[in-house]
């Protein structure tokens, strides 16, 4: 599972790749929570390398979406492929989150 | 007492009842068994009386787990029942690891000193039978299973569906030992499906045992039942401030799982309490056999 994080003016945009699973989960989990904690509210979620995810991913994105309703920010998805839609879609997790086809489209709706 | 736990507790004497007639006819079935090992000389109805014999005692140990939990059902074993439903399991499973290594080492001494079967007419028809018994023993624990699950009626539909497909190897073998007495090869049909009969027992040996085990170490709940946990916090997401942690794990037919919370603190104890039954019993409703604790937190619950 990597990781990657960058800048847009106040927009911190992360990039998941590989699987998010119950190996990978808690590493996804600290460096999401540790960027809300350090005042970072805007947030773009890159999934478009993420190939999958199971539970214990949508419970890290559960948890950072309500950390971010905390302090006030915003957090939005982008580039779910079609099996991680379908996963969001059968949890509900569609409706509490506002997805985006692209990176492009997430990030203008953050700005 | 409210409908839920009046089936609940049908549900229970049925079990019993289901395990203790199985029981029964397998302590009966035994002696006509011993006098046509005797009469029959073959290894494979020596294997397959040695294979009931220790199945039936498993049985009996499932009886007194199921008696025990039924009676104590409220008191003494809060926690512990669904343990004492995979610890008989694991009684089960031992059973066949048993009947496995002495079906198996009958057949090869066989086939070092091939010998011929003797008279097959009274172990014919002890083995057809039990074959009927068995076959009606397996799809009734079968149904069983299927309305609830748990362990102990799981290895018990295995247990029977294994003692049926024996039975039909036991008839089958006897009966082509029996036609082709006279030629030399023939000797080697009985211990060959002793070998068929072993196989099958471990194969079903073995889930028993995985099923059982993974259950005893508190393993946690499959992922679809996770998902459907996930949902619940979903469609409430709302109603409350944080998550903070869930734990889930399964003992025995029972799911448990907690879930630990932040909520508004500007919230009433009785809004929250009103909101933490809501979420309680929609996801009760969801997963079978559950019991969900929410519990109000302010920090990470590991």
């Amino acid at each position: 599972m990597e990781f990657m994080e960058e800048r847009h003016e106040a927009i911190v945009i992360v990039g998941l790749r590989g699987r998010m699973d119950s190996n990978t989960a808690r590493l996804v989990e600290e460096k999401l929570l540790g960027l809300i904690d350090a005042g970072d509210s805007r947030m773009v979620v890159d999934c478009a390398g993420l190939d999958y995810i199971s539970s214990a991913g949508l419970r890290v994105l559960l948890m950072a979406a309500k950390r971010m309703t905390q302090t006030k920010g915003k957090l939005v998805l982008a580039a779910l492929n079609d099996d991680v839609k379908q996963v969001f879609d059968l949890t509900g997790f569609s409706s509490i989150f506002q997805i985006y086809g692209s990176r492009e489209d997430a990030i203008s709706a953050q700005q | 007492m409210p409908p839920s736990e009046v089936s609940n507790k049908d549900h229970f004497k049925e079990k019993e009842r289901s395990i203790l007639t199985g029981f029964l006819l397998g302590a009966v079935a035994l002696a006509p068994d011993i006098v046509a090992v005797i009469l029959a000389n073959s290894v494979m109805l020596l294997s397959d009386l040695l294979k009931s014999g220790s199945e039936t005692v498993a049985t009996f140990l499932s009886w007194l787990a199921v008696r025990k939990v039924r009676q104590g059902r409220t008191f003494d074993y809060n926690y512990g029942q669904g343990k004492l439903e995979n610890i008989s399991s694991l009684a089960v499973a031992g059973a066949m690891i048993l009947s496995w290594l002495i079906v198996t080492y009958s057949a090869i001494e066989r086939f070092r000193r091939p010998t011929p079967i003797g008279s097959i007419g009274l172990a014919l028809f002890v083995t057809s039978g039990a074959g009927i018994l068995n076959l009606w023993m397996w799809r009734k624990n079968l149904s069983l299973a299927r309305a609830e699950p748990s362990p102990i009626i799981e290895s018990q539909w295995r247990l029977y569906r294994a003692k049926s497909v024996a039975n039909i190897c036991v008839i089958s073998s006897l009966i082509l030992s029996f036609a082709f007495r006279e030629h030399s090869w023939a000797a080697y049909i009985d211990p060959a499906g002793a070998l068929i009969i072993s196989g099958f027992l471990l194969l079903s040996a073995y889930r028993v045992v995985t099923d059982s085990i993974y259950d005893l170490l508190d393993r946690t709940l499959d992922e679809s039942l996770q998902l459907v946990i996930l949902g619940e916090l979903a469609a409430f997401f709302d109603d409350y401030v944080a998550l903070h942690g869930i734990r889930s794990r399964r003992s025995g037919s029972n799911v448990y799982i907690e879930i630990f919370m932040e909520f508004d603190s500007e919230k009433r104890m009785s809004e929250v309490q009103e909101l933490i039954n809501r979420m309680r019993e929609s996801l009760e409703r969801k997963i079978k056999s559950s019991q969900v604790v929410i519990a109000p937190a302010t920090g990470p619950v590991a």
